[in-house]
């Protein structure tokens, strides 16, 4: 191809393109420079290593669009836009309330941003993605059996590992292997007609969550597994059944195991029990509401002192803090996220992505509406992360493999697959 | 392929009800947002359970009742004002829950929904509430109370502003009594007996009596009565009256105040046309008094046998009234049959008379025999000596409680448009009401006219 | 003091900017979302020769059965409900049967594993049988005829210009039999077959035996893997590519031919018409 015809390519992709990546990624890190800026000055402790740790950040948010666009030639970056913003969201509060977690949250982003690219690579193609199946499976079960034999209680949940030093959530990683798992091509689905193998391994992952007691992750597995239930087998009636079964199961432990009804007396009375299980939702509620649309400024907030505050609570710091509008921004983000995956599963070349992506939008808006509502007692408070904000490591690898699914839905991540297809239209 | 990519659609119905939480939890932001930022957990505005940051609350005069001053809440300089004031101001900790410091914690703290409480926690400064209250006027009404308990209250009966809201027991904020909780003295010391209180009305409902009487009796007016110094019904019951009236006619009944007439007349209404005209004239209403809400009053003549009528027609039997309810009444009659509905905040958006909520009590022929009624049973009975220059008119009440002391009541209002102030003024477990609800009323109605 | 003062400032504005920005970027990304465009679909096709009729495979992943939500329905009753998947991989396309209960085939032979099939192949699924055809092949086949017609107009416009009352098209000219063959395409295919560009009936020569080609002004001329193999100038040319020159003798398997670059057609319309 001659210089020319390069360059009047190159035109006609810039008249299709309503998405300026630099523009975008220089408002996202005027965004992060400005927040950055507030929380340095701010903190009393750690100044240069949180400087550092900022620096850091954007240098590998930078390189990072840099390279995608440059060598991997990646012409949709809307969803690293996303999820850059939305971790440089969780990176500040965190620092800001915690100046020495930072480094630890920087590093949990950079594993994250890293298991984003591995994973695309891998998902490329979907022999590859059939192949894996299996032992990906057996590695989701032993690690979740592993945690139920080695896990010692935490927060009224055995849901941690400790290795070296480090604590590890296996549940969130076996997240990742859980839609892997139940991405398969169609090829695969045909073959297989019936759900069984497939939900047994299903309800073996949520059984065991339901062990730990991580309610919260366990109803996060299940909406998900309905979801993928679905796609691959559009069989209404037996997920029906599944979904009437789940619901008679959890009104026989609670009628058995009445210490499990307890745990969410509060809901929809927390103003009865303010000092006591209500204590988190009415304190996210009072400085949610005291901090109007625009926060009350970074540090100013009280909810920071609250127990769990850059984890569970974290929508509350936000509030207060950030005020209501960049909360509410944070959380609708996703909800675009999900209207892309679905309008890309539409598109898909592959069931392996149509399901793969569903399932991970799907995931991510019901553990978002499990942190955000639980929190604000629309919905009982089990205690889960909000993606990609909250404190946490694996929880922020997680959030970046479920936007690694969702992209890898998208034929302009694989520029030659595209151009294959480009040549036939 | 194409049938499972469009199981996709099955994201919809997520995000759909994702949105449909969002914009719930918006609502509840904006219905509740600022109850929830006004709660005494938020550390921003309450320490240790104390108010520490919020606005001035001042009087009609500008008096400053309650301020923050670096962090801590202080009150106006004397100990009696404070306590004349505390009903109305409220204390620091919200046991007063009719006070301001209660009912407009929003407005104190500056919060709104736009800017939540920036202003206060960067500044420390809420917004100032003017209460429409003379805060002398409520102090000279709570030494006229001489530490008996009981209420005092004068409004405007044509702008529905409150001058004075005083309720007793009261206790000093700044220095609160240990034995609060344990000494008698200070039973109900937090509620506002005016707008929350219950009491057995007396000869004071007789007023709503002659309403009745005057709407369903024809020839009232021409009739005459007589009294024996008892009224007895056929089955034996009895009504003793206070004197041996003799022949008197309904506006003298009133003037002296005739148990046996007004006995009387209640039987020949019956129960379901006094029920008729207590429900009429609101009295068994709750109203919203700046963000409180006024108590019910009680009146039941369900399981009333024909004496029972007769001594509810004096404002006996079961009956109750809410005090500020009774000096309604009074201004209605005065303000020919509507009063507005009082207030003791000044609202800062609906400060004209155009914009007042009114509430019908009466029609207004009622109204205009009522008035003169009252008028003269000022004139004869307690004389114009006792409110000088005003045309006032009332009413007073001993209502007797079994066991204990009579109430003292009195309910009236100025006739005087120039001067539409009505008052009420009880003392519980005080005694007779000419002998000391009346000279309460007096004082303050001669220092309302200055 | 002054810095302060504006430090202040700058930390009120902050709070308006960060939630100014927010909605920008999350605005962009949703516009930017909303709109994309999404390629077209895929235009490979199975061929059924009885109807003449195309069913398209629209998606990288199509189901081939009898139910109605199959991406290829097909009505014929010994059909499974899911009978197959054919499918696009990176390696191209692929059929597999899905347990289906008359079985697949490709060119006859029966599918027991996924199985490439190629642009032509026969394809059945129990007794129905299908022409796969790859919308890549066909699309070069397509572009290839329109090349060649493209190419005969510029060489007779061409010729024309050269001479305008005569023809002069270049030829390779069998010295034995006095026999011209006449290249009138820029892509000219010599050999033993019936549909070559220039039919040379020799047993010696293979089906598709070589190519000559134009490029610009000058001729080249490339061996097609025959088995006797082509030489110029009495020298093979292997694998590679030989410019041809005014007069070269051309070797096909052993028939000698010369290559004259100036040959005059008498009868103008027996050159175009080749």
């Amino acid at each position: 191809m001659n210089r020319l015809a390069k360059q009047e390519k190159q035109k006609t992709r810039k008249k299709t393109e309503p998405f300026h990546w630099l523009y975008m990624l220089l408002l996202v890190t005027s965004i992060q420079i400005i927040s950055g800026g507030t929380v340095l000055t701010q903190i009393q402790e750690a100044q240069t290593e949180v400087l550092s740790v900022f620096g850091g950040f954007l240098i590998v948010e930078w390189l990072y669009f840099i390279f995608a666009r440059n060598l991997a030639n990646q012409r949709a970056t809307e969803l690293e836009i996303i999820a850059f913003l939305l971790s440089g969201f969780g990176l500040v509060t965190v620092a800001s309330v915690y100046p020495h977690y930072a480094l630890k949250q920087f590093i949990a982003i950079l594993i994250g941003l890293a298991a984003f690219v591995i994973l695309l690579a891998l998902m490329r193609n979907v022999e590859v993605v059939n192949a894996l199946h299996i032992p990906v499976a057996l590695g989701c079960v032993g690690l979740l059996a592993l945690n139920l034999l080695l896990a010692k209680v935490h927060n009224g949940a055995l849901n941690w590992i400790n290795v070296g030093g480090v604590s590890i959530q296996p549940s969130e990683i076996v997240k990742i292997g859980f839609i892997f798992v139940g991405a398969a091509t169609l090829e695969k689905l045909q073959s297989a007609r019936s759900l069984t193998s497939y939900l047994i391994f299903s309800l073996g992952c949520v059984g065991a969550l339901f062990l730990m007691r991580d309610f919260g992750t366990a109803l996060i597995f299940f909406c998900t597994f309905m979801v993928m239930a679905f796609m691959r087998s559009g069989d209404v009636k037996t997920i029906g059944l599944i979904g009437a079964g789940a619901v008679l199961g959890a009104g026989l432990i609670i009628y058995f195991k009445p210490y499990v009804a307890k745990r969410f007396k509060a809901y929809r009375h927390v103003w009865e029990y303010m000092n006591d299980s209500g204590f988190q939702q009415t304190r996210v509620l009072i400085y949610s509401a005291s901090g109007g649309l625009f926060g009350l400024g970074v540090g100013n907030g009280r909810l920071r002192k609250v127990y769990a505050s850059t984890t569970d609570l974290i929508f509350g710091v936000i509030c207060e803090e950030w005020g209501m509008i960049v909360a509410f921004c944070v959380v609708l983000s996703f909800a675009f996220v999900a209207v892309y995956a679905l309008r890309l599963a539409r598109h898909a070349r592959s069931t392996v992505y149509a399901i793969a992506a569903v399932a991970s939008a799907a995931l991510l808006l019901v553990q978002l509406s499990l942190n955000v509502f639980g929190v604000t007692d629309l919905l009982p408070l089990t205690g889960v992360t909000l993606p990609f904000i909250s404190r946490g490591g694996t929880s922020m690898i997680c959030s970046w493999a479920l936007f690694a699914f969702i992209k890898s839905a998208d034929i302009k991540t694989y520029p030659k697959l595209e151009v294959q297809m480009e040549e036939k239209a | 392929m194409n049938t499972l990519t469009k199981r996709a659609y099955v994201l919809l119905g997520i995000i759909a009800a994702f949105l449909v939480g969002l914009v719930l939890l918006a609502v509840s932001f904006f219905v509740h947002g600022g109850t929830w930022a006004t709660s005494r957990a938020n550390g921003h505005l309450y320490s240790g359970g104390q108010i520490t940051n919020a606005g001035k609350i001042l009087d009609r005069n500008g008096v400053v009742l309650a301020q923050s001053v670096n962090g801590k809440r202080k009150f106006h300089s004397d100990a009696t004002m404070r306590k004349a004031t505390l009903h109305a101001v409220g204390d620091q900790y919200g046991y007063i829950a009719c006070g301001a410091h209660t009912v407009c914690r929003d407005a104190l703290i500056g919060y709104s929904r736009i800017e939540g409480i920036f202003k206060l926690v960067t500044e420390g400064e809420g917004a100032d509430v003017t209460l429409t209250i003379d805060a002398n006027l409520n102090k000279i009404a709570y030494q006229a109370l001489n530490g008996r308990k009981g209420c005092v209250g004068v409004y405007n009966y044509k702008t529905g502003e409150m001058l004075c809201n005083v309720s007793a027991p009261s206790y000093d904020p700044v220095n609160k009594p240990a034995d609060i909780e344990t000494n008698h003295k200070y039973e109900g010391v937090y509620m506002n007996r005016l707008l929350t209180g219950l009491f057995t009305p007396g000869s004071t409902f007789k007023l709503v009596t002659s309403a009745c009487a005057i709407e369903n009796i024809p020839d009232i007016n021409t009739r005459t009565f007589s009294c024996s110094g008892a009224y007895t019904t056929s089955t034996g019951g009895k009504v003793i009256c206070n004197n041996t009236h003799g022949k008197l006619d309904f506006g003298k009944a009133l003037t002296k105040s005739c148990n046996a007439t007004f006995a009387a007349i209640g039987v020949e209404l019956g129960k379901d046309k006094l029920t008729k005209t207590v429900k009429e004239l609101g009295l068994c209403d709750s109203y919203n008094i700046s963000g409180v809400k006024t108590a019910k009053g009680r009146f039941d003549l369900s399981k009333s046998v024909e004496i029972d009528l007769g001594w509810a027609a004096i404002g006996q039997y079961t009956t109750l009234m809410n005090p500020l309810n009774m000096m309604m009444l009074a201004g209605a009659a005065a303000n020919g049959g509507s009063t507005p509905i009082p207030y003791f905040v000044r609202s800062t958006i609906t400060d004209t008379v155009g914009s007042l909520k009114m509430t019908n009590k009466m029609k207004a022929e009622t109204a205009a025999t009522l008035r003169t009624m009252m008028r003269n049973n000022v004139i004869n009975n307690y004389g114009d000596k006792k409110f000088p220059n005003m045309s006032f008119g009332g009413k007073t009440g001993t209502a007797q409680v079994e066991g204990e002391k009579s109430h003292a009541w009195f309910v009236g209002a100025s006739m005087d448009e120039s001067f539409p102030y009505a008052v009420v003024v009880v003392v519980q477990n005080g005694g007779g009401g000419s002998d000391e609800a009346l000279p309460i009323a007096s004082t303050v109605m001669k220092a309302v006219k200055g | 003091m002054e810095f302060d003062e504006i430090f202040d400032i700058l930390v009120i504005l902050s709070r308006y900017l960060v939630a100014a920005l927010a909605v920008l970027v999350l605005g962009s990304c949703v516009v930017s979302l909303v709109s994309r465009q999404f390629g077209k679909r895929v235009g490979s096709y199975l061929y059924d020769p009885g109807s003449k009729k195309r069913l398209p495979l629209t998606r990288w992943e199509n189901s081939v059965g009898r139910s109605k939500t199959c991406d290829v329905v097909l009505s014929a009753p010994d059909v499974s409900r899911f009978h197959a998947v054919i499918s696009k991989r990176r390696s191209g396309w692929v059929v597999a049967d899905t347990h289906s209960s008359t079985g697949v085939f490709v060119n006859g032979d029966t599918v027991t594993k996924p199985t490439p099939i190629a642009h032509g192949d026969t394809v059945s699924f129990g007794s129905v049988g299908f022409t796969f055809v790859d919308a890549d092949e066909d699309d070069k086949e397509q572009e290839e005829r329109e090349k060649r017609r493209a190419f005969s107009r510029s060489a007779a416009k061409r010729a024309a210009a050269m001479k305008p009352e005569a023809s002069f098209y270049p030829a390779l000219i069998d010295e034995a039999g006095d026999k011209a063959y006449v290249i009138t395409c820029d892509d000219c295919v010599f050999g033993r077959d019936a549909d070559c560009d220039a039919r040379l009936r020799y047993p010696a020569v293979s089906a598709q035996h070589a190519r000559v080609t134009a490029q610009g002004d000058a001729w080249f001329i490339e061996d097609l893997g025959s088995e006797g193999g082509t030489t110029v100038n009495a020298r093979s040319i292997g694998k590679g590519r030989r410019r041809l020159r005014d007069g070269d003798v051309v070797g096909l398997g052993g028939v000698i031919l010369v290559f004259n670059e100036h040959y005059k057609v008498k009868n103008k319309s027996s050159a175009e018409g080749r």
